[in-house]
């Protein structure tokens, strides 16, 4: 068991990560037109509808959270149905979102459109990302029926876009400054600020800085045994973080319709990585180390009335470095470095008002090394070229992609690598079946893959070239409608899907003589059915008071189907089969009123759904306090908050007990 | 107080709505719930079987079933999960029974009898873990080897650690032979650059006096009636494959065995009995389970399960001293695995389910 400990960070920082890559699984539907935060801040492209979209998108916008206690985009998108996030507690502690419970690795974590990858464990830390300067966040299960948009973007089940604010020349302010300041429960401090100017008629700027620190010490109480032997109090330990974040943007929006998004992005992280929390023992040594540097351009053009064209180019470099320094004579320390560059260009043809095409193609090269003894220094090159078509008209919304990926594995030592082609489809409508009724009915199938990461086939014990993709195919059918009922309650939406997936070859982790010497075999299948439903809803009072409310639910069955495995239709670890999130927001002339709950049903940790290896229910309630002032040209903002009020034990992950109640004040000055 | 209308705020369809909402959430503050108790059998009713359950990494659930032969009931756990993380080896020595928790870094102590608890000795330096791995006795005193590169010594009447003496690095299995232990340094944590190295400890003077080359990454090691030591190693996983081989203890000298033994093994009276894991070309495994003679140092049997049943990934092996039945855990990683129970014929008597990881048996 101990010579995997190397193997940790490499294969996704848990064992969870190894062997259940892709079964780790909720959303909100907005109708509600795209309005401007303020003045400055507008999109650099609109967003898409969600009530015409032929799978399921969700928004989230910086008006909804900003009246949260929310500080990592990991906690605002608990609120979204169909979004699963495995969160291994702490500030610091690793969080990734998979979708419908496919996994990780076949969620697209994009920063303002361009995917960010990890050719490691194909996993993204969604820890790393703060909602300071982030002004949507939008969600797709399947896919986008945007058709402007990079191949890569469609590789997977479904995309998380992070989109940063736009400064545009042509808004009326000049310049703007903003800076926040965070501070709460576990030592925690973060200060922010960010500065945008308007340079000329064609370019405006816009930088900012993060500064995050924290302790993160906090207090829990571990249950010993199954029947809850005894309670003991104890401390998490090696949990602090510090972080820093540095952003700079250049917009342009030239005379010829061109207009150009470049971005610059620096992040470094020295943190303790807390690992599983055991019985009887509170030593923990390993410790984590990340700079992250990548720079990308966005250019869109309008050649002509018919035809526009985007491309892309991303340089992505990342630099970790894992010590353990386990025994006092024993200090381990791992080295780990990825490259990647990237380039885009995607033309659309507009035939005519309802259809328009567009062909997408993406080049990728990505390079790893490690200081590993085994290192083989694998490096990928994929190709990936769609073919997308769309008709759309008030009653019909329908798009037809098709996706073929190349990828080429090279590596200095061994055996054949990986050469894989591939075809994989995408087809969705949304119908409005009756006219002038806001009422939608939807559905959509996509078949994807997930590459074996080089974690799975280059750095298992027993290295298994002959990895086959993972397979998934997705059906989706749903509903949707949004409605109003005169003042009282001015908005009303809602939407039903109902889905299943399939997942053939899946990468598992398998022992080959004892748990510490294993190989990733292609070895399960994974039938996953369920419902997702959320609402939105605002109530009116009076006058002056004006309730808003979100809620989400989701009932699904995540059922392992290898054949012959005596974990046979058994549910899939952490995979409840209740899910619910609300959030309610009271507007009142005198203060902001917010109160946020989450709620998980019983799951279970191991392959085998025994009661003793449950994990049990748990719900999680905020409640957040925020009012603003004006004096003259600037806006203060105060907010106040507590998380999980009732101070609720629980575990998400086993082993990795989360934060008790939280306090957390943050003040925000906008000019 | 233009905002303030107390009319509006009290007005029955505020009161209704404000209802409406806190009702929505209802459900869900009513429904933390706890899990239910587990109840098992936690009677040991001998003679019968300890089973020690490895459990999964970092989920603090290994284990201890027992399997009665006067009831023929098997327990699940009779710790009901409060045994640790990573149950490695667990002997009886007198009347006790003594099983190393790595991840939790104890020694946990039982009565051999009652299955009670007697002492959770905690194995640390300060405050930092040692991780305590395999045991063996000598003399009145109990040993393990320990991850930081160690052996320590127990007292089995005060259950206290009375020694602590260095050897190579992450040392696995330890055995006793006339005044010294014999303990495999694998140096494990650092893959890819395993040691091939035993050392011998003195056990008057508690100082380690020699290291002998051995195959690369030594692993289990077991004295036999006959002064000689047998100890598997497991290769490099990569072009060098694991082994099995002797150690004389009056010359040193280490003789190679070309058996397909290279894992676990058991030595009751004059057999020893082993299993060997081999990868093939399509990354699939093969299990080996023989029997080798330690008196006549020659090999009993290559192929010792006689009626065809499979065994996926054996994980441990464990002999009963009386009917001398041969206990085989099989393990499926990552869920509760089974233990098939043979008779000294080869053919399958029973089938177990037990935790985890079955790793090890004790009889009693």
């Amino acid at each position: 068991m101990f010579k995997k400990i190397y193997f940790y960070f490499l294969l996704g920082l848990t064992t969870e990560g190894i062997f259940f890559p892709a079964l780790s699984a909720q959303e909100i539907q907005d109708t509600i037109p795209i309005h401007r935060l303020n003045e400055v801040e507008i999109n650099a492209s609109p967003l898409p509808s969600p009530f015409k979209a032929s799978a399921p998108l969700q928004i989230l916008k910086s008006s909804d959270w900003s009246k949260f206690n929310t500080m990592q985009i990991s906690d605002a998108i608990q609120f979204l149905s169909g979004a699963q996030v495995k969160d291994y507690g702490g500030i610091g502690g690793l969080k990734t979102i998979s979708i419908r419970n496919l996994g990780a690795n076949y969620t697209n974590v994009a920063y303002d459109g361009i995917a960010i990858t990890d050719y490691q464990t194909g996993q993204i830390d969604l820890g790393r990302f703060f909602l300071d300067h982030v002004e949507t966040i939008t969600f797709h299960i399947g896919e986008s029926d945007q058709i402007l948009q990079t191949a890569q973007m469609q590789s997977l089940a479904g995309t998380l876009n992070i989109i940063t604010p736009s400064f545009l020349p042509g808004d009326k302010k000049k310049r703007q400054l903003k800076a926040s300041l965070k501070a709460g429960s576990f030592g925690l401090i973060n200060p922010s600020v960010s500065f945008g100017k308007t340079l000329n008629h064609t370019f405006t700027m816009h930088v900012s800085a993060d500064y995050l620190k924290t302790d993160g010490n906090y207090p829990f109480k571990q249950a010993i045994g199954y029947a809850n032997d005894s309670i003991a109090k104890r401390k998490r330990n090696n949990s602090d973080v510090e972080s820093l974040k540095l952003e700079a943007n250049l917009l342009g929006k030239f005379e010829n319709h061109g207009k150009l998004r470049f971005k610059t992005y620096y992040y470094r992280s020295e943190r303790g990585l807390p690992s599983a929390v055991i019985y009887y023992n509170d030593y923990m040594s390993e410790r984590l180390n990340d700079r992250i540097f990548f720079t990308q351009a966005s250019y869109t053009q309008l050649l002509n009335e018919k035809i526009d064209f985007q491309s892309n180019a991303k340089f992505n470099f990342s630099f970790t470095n894992y010590t353990n320094n386990m025994y006092s004579n024993r200090y381990l320390e791992n080295l780990y470095y990825q490259r990647e560059y990237y380039l885009n260009a995607t033309f659309r043809y507009k035939f005519s008002k309802q259809w328009s095409f567009s062909w997408a193609n993406d080049g990728i090269y990505g390079n790893f090394n490690s200081n590993l003894p085994n290192n083989v220094f694998p490096s990928r090159v994929t190709w990936l070229s769609a073919f997308s078509g769309k008709y759309e008209t008030e009653t019909y919304n329908l798009t037809a992609k098709l996706l073929y990926t190349s990828v080429n594995d090279y590596v200095r030592i061994v055996k054949t690598p990986v050469d894989y082609h591939r075809f994989s489809p995408y087809i969705g409508f949304s119908i409005c079946p009756i006219r002038n009724i806001p009422f939608r009915l939807r559905g959509f199938y996509k078949n994807t893959f997930r590459m074996p990461t080089f974690g799975d086939i280059y750095y298992s014990i027993v290295t298994n070239v002959n990895l086959k993709p993972e397979n998934a195919r997705q059906y989706n059918i749903g509903f949707t409608g949004s409605t109003g009922w005169g003042d009282r309650i001015p908005y009303f939406s809602f939407a039903v899907d109902l889905y299943h997936n399939r997942i053939e070859n899946k990468i598992v982790a398998v022992p080959v003589s004892s748990i510490y010497i294993w190989s990733t075999q292609n070895y399960d299948k994974v039938n996953i059915q369920g419902i997702d439903m959320n609402f939105k809803m605002h109530i009116s009072t009076s006058s002056s008071f004006l309730w808003k409310i979100n809620g989400t639910y989701t009932h699904q069955q995540v059922l392992d189907k290898t054949p012959e495995s005596p974990m046979y239709n058994q549910q899939i670890p952490y995979t409840p089969r209740h899910t619910a999130s609300g959030w309610m927001e009271l507007e009142t002339p005198w203060v902001n009123f917010n109160y946020t709950v989450l709620y998980s049903g019983k799951r279970y940790y191991e392959r085998i759904n025994r009661p003793e290896y449950c994990l049990p229910a748990f719900s999680e309630h905020g409640i957040t306090l925020s009012r603003w002032f004006k004096w003259k040209d600037v806006s203060f903002s105060v907010k106040a908050g507590c998380q999980n009020l009732f101070n609720r034990q629980y575990e998400v992950i086993r082993s990795y007990p989360m934060q008790g109640r939280t306090f957390r004040i943050e003040l925000k000055i906008d000019n | 107080m233009k905002y303030l209308n107390t009319k509006t705020v009290w007005s029955p369809v505020f009161i209704r709505h404000s209802l409406l909402v806190a009702l929505m959430y209802v459900p869900v503050l009513f429904s933390c719930e706890q899990n239910e108790p587990s109840t098992f059998s936690n009677i040991i009713t001998p003679p019968g079987v300890y089973i020690l359950n490895q459990g999964s990494d970092g989920k603090n659930n290994a284990g201890l079933s027992y399997y009665s032969f006067k009831t023929g009931e098997t327990s699940f756990d009779i710790f009901n999960g409060t045994l640790g993380d990573t149950g490695q080896d667990m002997m009886a020595y007198g009347s006790k029974l003594y099983i190393t928790v790595s991840k939790s870094s104890v020694v946990t102590v039982l009565d051999l009898k009652t299955g009670k608890l007697l002492k959770r000795i905690s194995v640390k330096k300060d405050e930092q873990q040692r991780t305590p791995r395999y045991l063996t006795y000598y003399e009145g005193n109990v040993y393990a080897s320990t991850y930081d590169g160690n052996v320590i010594r127990l007292d089995t009447t005060s259950l206290e650690i009375t020694g602590v003496t260095p050897v190579g690095s992450n040392p696995e299995g330890i055995a006793a032979v006339n005044g010294k232990l014999y303990v495999a340094n694998s140096n494990g944590l650092e893959f890819g650059n395993p040691d091939k190295t035993l050392s011998v400890v003195d056990i008057a003077s508690f100082k380690e006096t020699k290291r002998i080359t051995v195959g690369l990454n030594p692993y289990i090691v077991k004295a036999d009636p006959y002064g000689d030591i047998y100890l598997t190693y497991l290769g490099n996983f990569n072009d060098i494959s694991g082994g099995f081989q002797r150690v004389n203890t009056f010359t040193n000298e280490v003789t190679d065995i070309n058996i397909p033994a290279n894992q676990q093994f058991t030595i009751v009276d004059d057999l020893l009995y082993y299993f060997g894991i081999t990868y093939n070309a399509d990354y699939t495994t093969n299990c080996s389970f023989g029997i080798f003679n330690v008196k006549t140092e020659t090999p009993v049997t290559n192929q010792f399960i006689a009626d065809g049943t499979i065994i996926n990934t054996a994980y441990g092996i464990g002999v009963d001293p009386d009917n001398k039945d041969v206990y085989i855990a099989d393990t499926n990683y990552s869920n509760p695995g089974t233990v098939v129970i043979f008779g000294q014929d080869g053919k399958k008597k029973k089938t177990l389910n037990v935790g985890i990881n079955a790793c090890q048996f004790i009889f009693n």
